[in-house]
């Protein structure tokens, strides 16, 4: 029976860390594009498809505080493997809002021109 | 022509994979000694264990060798990488790798804390409103083809 534990704890290790590993090697390879991450779209009559990119604060924000907590989360988990970490409720707060703000610009300057067109 | 050879291919793998759990599972129940119903859980869990391992196993090496292709994981309907779905990705490793070194670690399922689920709940929320934002402005562009809501200056 024990090494039917250990079978399928190694089982999970090699499937769960490979395909973490070929992510990640696509990430970096540019296997999978991040072309574009800090670039948000916003309504252009110009273009061809309505939408040109341009920097985008709002996605700049939203994704260095995702990595910082996730992170925090994974140091947290490894020095204390025995029990999923407890998340501060501030942590969570600052990263609902953050994700806020990101949606709340994405809709704003994907739909205002939109709304505003409405009203007229 | 080539997708009838590829899917006779997964056929063919599908089919080695299912004897070769069957050819084990029989391997137990026949010559490792003890009660016969220990064999019998033995046989079967030991089958499902290396069936689940080679499902696994052939998904990755597929998405290794680019016959499964994720190259547009990130890519959003417009172009360009998605944060939204890049946040969605990052989370969802780590709180599976967490899973597993406590799972590991303790021998038993853990109870998970209502904020890790809030956690991925922001997360995949996150994920869901971007796709209907998105959705509804590919829409209403469609309609108002005449290209006067443009918004310059604002970006997502």
């Amino acid at each position: 029976m024990r090494f039917l534990v250990a079978a399928a704890y190694w089982q999970t290790v090699i499937l769960l860390g490979g395909f973490f590993a070929v992510v990640l090697w696509k990430l970096f390879t540019g296997g999978i594009s991040l072309n574009g991450l800090l670039d948000g779209d916003v309504r252009d009559p110009n273009s061809a498809d309505g939408f040109s990119s341009e920097a985008s604060a709002g996605r700049a924000q939203s994704i260095i505080l995702t990595l910082f907590v996730a992170l925090w989360y994974l140091l947290q988990v490894i020095h204390n493997p025995k029990e999923f970490p407890r998340l501060p409720n501030t942590m969570v707060g600052v990263l609902a809002g953050s994700q806020v703000l990101y949606l709340g610009g994405k809709a704003r300057a994907m739909l205002s021109g939109q709304l505003r067109n409405l009203f007229k | 022509m080539a997708d009838q050879e590829k899917g006779k291919g997964f056929l063919t793998m599908f089919l080695v994979m299912v004897f070769v759990t069957l050819a084990i599972a029989f391997a137990i129940a026949v010559w490792v000694p003890g009660e016969p119903t220990l064999k019998l859980r033995l046989a079967i869990t030991y089958g499902l264990l290396i069936l689940i391992f080679l499902f696994g196993f052939v998904v990755l090496a597929a998405i290794a060798s680019n016959k499964i292709d994720i190259s547009d994981l990130l890519e959003e309907d417009t172009g360009g990488a998605s944060t939204s779905r890049f946040q969605l990705l990052i989370f969802t490793f780590v709180i599976g790798l967490s899973f597993v070194l406590i799972v590991a670690c303790n021998c038993k399922f853990p109870d998970v804390p209502t904020n890790v689920l809030a956690l991925l709940g922001i997360s995949a929320s996150t994920y869901g409103v971007s796709k209907g934002i998105q959705a509804a402005a590919k829409n209403g562009n469609t309609v108002q083809k005449d290209g006067s809501s443009g918004t310059p200056g604002q970006t997502t």
